[in-house]
């Protein structure tokens, strides 16, 4: 559906009442993560969900509303954010990001919220869910994949055991691990007892459950580890 | 705004502006079902990816907006939708669903809409998927179970296939689920690989995955499975 049908199929329908009804509902859903940001790199407002899925289970909105990122969030971080920021403002249009946080997928909607032009900064509204492989098919939209990544309790393991990992998660044998990576199936059994003791001795089924968590591909072992 | 001193909230900041792009953004969101359904369970409005909740993965809005759900949910099912609806419209206050479609558990969060000069109430359906593991955030919210579920591709499976299943989405092995379920190891093996071969010869790790997608629990094989019309309306 684009973005210009939903408006004019239904002019009547997306009223005042409709708007606040899901505004509410929106920021008060225990899934997704609601933040008002602006491209002086601060956080205006967020909602609970937003405040946990950054800053971990405890965390609260008055952690983030007012500050700036630089508080919290690394500069790799904070750099790639800004720049599609500024290509949101100069498109108008949406984009959706791709994130592994704390081990886990997200993808964020980053959104225009028009402006002044005299203001002195530009508001966007971001809407972020956590969303593990195979929950839903997102791969036939158009999603930026986030250069860094934090891994979370991933974060001890090394390149290779991390594209083992993703391997796993797609439910693929040692043998057919081995194949695609041109090593010997002996180097991957020796690689998948090295994760399972990194992971707390976490079993075969309980490895590719957190390779689903993560959405974890191929391509996440080189990113930048923030 | 210079500086790194801590900015006080302002209410302003959500102004009218900011409703009609969160408007915008939930009906776009790839992740997100949106639908707004009225008291007779009619949908008024939904975006692309509860058109393929309601109704199954390749459908379209067209396909469901402006229909009622009668077209596509059994009578019981359709009963105890319009019930939560009538309770979500008592209390005024939001009510949580638990169901599985196509196979996949959703949690679907019912917000009323105030009515305007007496029309009749409308209702914000958020839905979204939610694998086990993923469940405890509606822990704060009383869920609604239905009793009807799609277990989509799950369909072939006989309820203790499912129940076995289920219990293989636990990461329990064999032996374990043997001394749950009261029935030998080797019965349980025989279970396995029935699954495994009715499911495409799916893995032990692709049988997991499954079914930690579709939330499958014990009480899951006892339900009433429903199968729905499909996309294609065949």
């Amino acid at each position: 559906m684009t973005e210009q049908s939903h408006k004019s199929n239904n002019p009547s329908l997306v009223d005042t009442n409709l708007r606040a009804a899901v505004w509410e509902s929106l920021t008060l859903d225990p899934t997704i993560g609601v933040a008002i940001v602006t491209d002086e790199a601060r956080t205006l407002w967020c909602n609970k969900r937003q405040a946990e899925i950054f800053g971990g289970d405890n965390a609260t909105p008055e952690l983030f509303n007012g500050r700036l990122w630089s508080t919290y969030f690394p500069q790799d971080w904070i750099e790639e954010r800004l720049k599609l920021l500024a290509e949101v403002k100069a498109t108008g249009k949406a984009i959706v990001l791709r994130t592994i946080w704390q081990g886990k997928q997200q993808f964020s909607q980053i959104r225009l919220i028009p402006d002044r032009e005299d203001n002195e900064f530009q508001r966007f509204l971001v809407v972020t869910r956590r969303q593990p492989a195979g929950a839903n098919e997102v791969a036939n939209r158009d999603v930026r994949m986030s250069e860094v990544a934090m891994l979370g309790e991933l974060n001890s393991l090394t390149e290779r055991e991390l594209e083992v990992l993703a391997l796993i998660g797609q439910g693929l044998t040692s043998k057919e691990i081995a194949a695609l990576l041109h090593r010997s199936e002996k180097t991957i059994e020796n690689h998948r007892y090295s994760l399972s003791k990194k992971l707390e001795g976490a079993s075969a089924v309980a490895l590719s459950a957190m390779a689903a968590q993560a959405g974890l591909t191929m391509d996440d072992s080189k990113r930048k580890r923030v | 705004m210079p500086g790194n001193s801590h900015q006080p909230y302002d209410r302003n900041i959500v102004g009218r502006d900011v409703r009609e792009v969160a408007w915008d953004a939930l009906a776009s969101d790839p992740t997100v079902g949106l639908s707004i359904v009225d008291e007779d369970a009619r949908t008024l409005f939904c975006n692309a990816r509860a058109a393929e909740y309601y109704i199954g993965p390749g459908a379209t809005p067209e396909q469901c907006i402006g229909f009622g759900w009668a077209s596509n949910l059994p009578a019981k099912a359709l009963e105890l939708r319009k019930e939560i609806l009538g309770k979500v419209k008592a209390q005024n206050g939001p009510m949580v669903v638990r169901t599985i479609l196509a196979g996949k558990q959703i949690y679907a969060v019912i917000y009323p809409i105030p009515s305007r000069n007496g029309e009749k109430v409308q209702f914000v359906h958020i839905l979204r998927s939610v694998p086990s593991g993923a469940t405890e955030y509606f822990k704060s919210m009383p869920v609604i179970e239905t009793e009807e579920i799609d277990l989509g591709p799950l369909n072939v499976l006989s309820p203790r296939e499912l129940e076995v299943l289920a219990l293989v989405g636990q990461s329990l092995s064999s032996k374990e689920i043997g001394a749950i379920l009261h029935r030998s190891e080797k019965t349980v093996e025989n279970h396995r690989y029935s699954i495994s071969k009715k499911l495409e010869g799916a893995s032990a790790v692709e049988l997991a995955a499954i079914a930690r997608q579709a939330g499958l629990t014990l009480k899951d094989a006892t339900r009433r499975p429903f199968k729905r019309r499909g996309p294609s309306g065949s």
